[in-house]
Formats: structure tokens, sequence, C-alpha cells
């Protein structure tokens, strides 16, 4: 895939993409943004190759998702040395958060919190299969573990995901 | 409700949410752009010159003790056989203990019973 070819599939799934940093980012937008940014420069830096044997979707999400958690796990040890610091940054980031709260309705308030609340497992597997409409077999290609395991996770999800909206009578209002 | 239609809302949702995650995105030319200035900044030749750094530090560590063993050693570097096996290294130093000695020491040895 040459230079062109590459950035024009990217652009593609820019949106996407961002929807899937935010999931794994705890939907934090900056953060997915910087994600986004990191993916791009390891794409254009060679660290990250396509090599065909997915789909671009699938890979470039798979590479989001190690992004991010090596941003995780880099803030992590950031905060241990500099903890005020990056305490008070997180502050200001959420107040900078207006354009948050215009298009924030209810319901997608409720199934933010819903899929908040489940586990991260059960979490990655719903975003990308109800989301991003992935199969399940796609799904367990981007997050790299076997479809047995992603079933297993896409059924409690799922379960948890409808109880918690019948406990919240999403349904009853649909209606 | 039955379970595919309460699985057809929960896809529902997450279609709405997508769509409203979608107007916030930011644009892909700024995060491009911004990427493209950060490409080929790697980190790694900062890395090898402080491992090449290192290296060099370590050379010179060794040889300043080499030469520190030279001057203080009794027996000449050159006797020292480097690279000889043990056996050949203990002839080569009885040979300069003779020479230093004067052949007192074989000498001694022979009259012994």
């Amino acid at each position: 895939m040459d230079g062109l070819e590459l950035r024009a599939q990217l652009e593609k799934h820019h949106c996407e993409g961002y929807g899937w940093a935010l999931c794994c980012c705890h939907r934090d937008p900056l953060e997915a943004e910087n994600v986004l940014q990191a993916v791009y420069v390891k794409v254009l830096d060679g660290k990250a190759r396509f090599d065909g044997k997915s789909t671009f979707k699938t890979w470039l999400f798979a590479v989001i998702r190690m992004t991010a958690a090596d941003e995780r796990r880099r803030k992590i040890f950031q905060w241990r040395r500099w903890a005020p610091v990056e305490k008070g940054d997180l502050q200001v980031t959420m107040k900078e958060r207006p354009d948050e709260e215009i298009y924030r309705s209810e319901l997608q308030i409720l199934v933010r919190r819903a899929l908040a609340d489940l586990p991260r497992r059960q979490r990655e597997v719903s975003q990308l299969v109800f989301y991003h409409e992935l199969t399940l077999e796609e799904a367990a290609e981007v997050m790299g573990v076997s479809i047995g395991s992603v079933r297993t996770h896409y059924d409690r999800g799922k379960k948890r995901l409808r109880q918690w909206m019948e406990e919240a009578k999403v349904f009853d209002e649909s209606e | 409700m039955n379970q595919n239609e309460e699985e057809k809302k929960i896809r529902e949702l997450f279609r709405e949410l997508r769509r409203a995650d979608e107007q916030f995105a930011p644009p892909f030319a700024k995060d491009w752009n911004a990427a493209l200035s950060h490409a080929g900044k790697a980190r790694r030749p900062w890395r090898v010159f402080r491992v090449a750094a290192a290296v060099a530090m370590l050379i010179v560590f060794v040889w300043s003790g080499i030469t520190s063993y030279r001057a203080q050693s009794p027996i000449p570097f050159s006797h020292l056989a480097w690279g000889i096996a043990s056996s050949e290294f203990n002839r080569g130093s009885e040979a300069w203990f003779d020479q230093q000695v004067g052949g007192l020491k074989t000498d001694d040895t022979r009259r012994l019973p």
C-alpha cells in the first residue's frame, strides 16, 4: 500500500477510529486525539505496517488499542513521578469540554454510563460489535484474543447491558 | 420485548451514540498534520548515542585498568603470554624465574637426593 492510498484509508476511517480511541481512553476526547495522532506517527515512521492479513479497519483498530494501552502505561509512570501536576491538568481538561455538554441527551448519557460500568473486555467487545458493527471474528482480531473468549465477553456484556437498560426503563420509553 | 428486539434497540442506541461522537471528531487534516510534524523524530538515535557513550566509557575504563596493571606488574607484559595454554605459560614463567635467579634454583634442586 503506497503513501497516498494509506492516507486515503486513514482518512476514510478517521471518525470511526476516533470513536474507538474514545472507548479505549475512557471517553476522554483529548486523550483520544493524542492516541490517534500517535497512531498516525507510528504509521508514518513505519512502526505500524498494514500487511493485508486482515481488513484495514481491524488492523487500524488493533493499532489504536495497543497505542492507547501504551499511553495508559506511560501516564501511570508520569503520574507516579509528577502526580500533583497531572492531577491539575486533568481537572482543566474536564472543565474544558463544553462540547460534551451540548450534545448529551439523556439517553446517550444512559448508554455511556452502562458502557462505562462494564468490565474492560466486555466494554471493548460491546463497543466493537454494537457501535462499530464488527463481527465477533473481527472483534477477536482487534483485541488479539480467541473467538471463544470474545463470544463469552460479548454474551456477558450484552446481558449486563440489557439488565441495565431494563432497570433504567430504556425499553419501556421507546415502545 | 423479545431478545432480538432488545438487541436491535441496543444497536440503535449505539448508532445514535456513534453519530453524536462523529460530529465531534477532530478534522483528519489537523491530526495528520500534527503527526507529520512529529514523524521521524524518534527517540532511537538518542538511545543509540547513550549506548555508544557507555561502551566508549567502558573501553576507556578497561584500557586504563590494563595500563595501570602493566605499570605495577613485576613480570614484563610480553611474558604474560596472552592466549597461550596455561602449561606453556607456566613453562615461560619458570624460564623467566630461572633467568632472574641465575640458575640457583635448578642447581639446588638437582643437588637434593
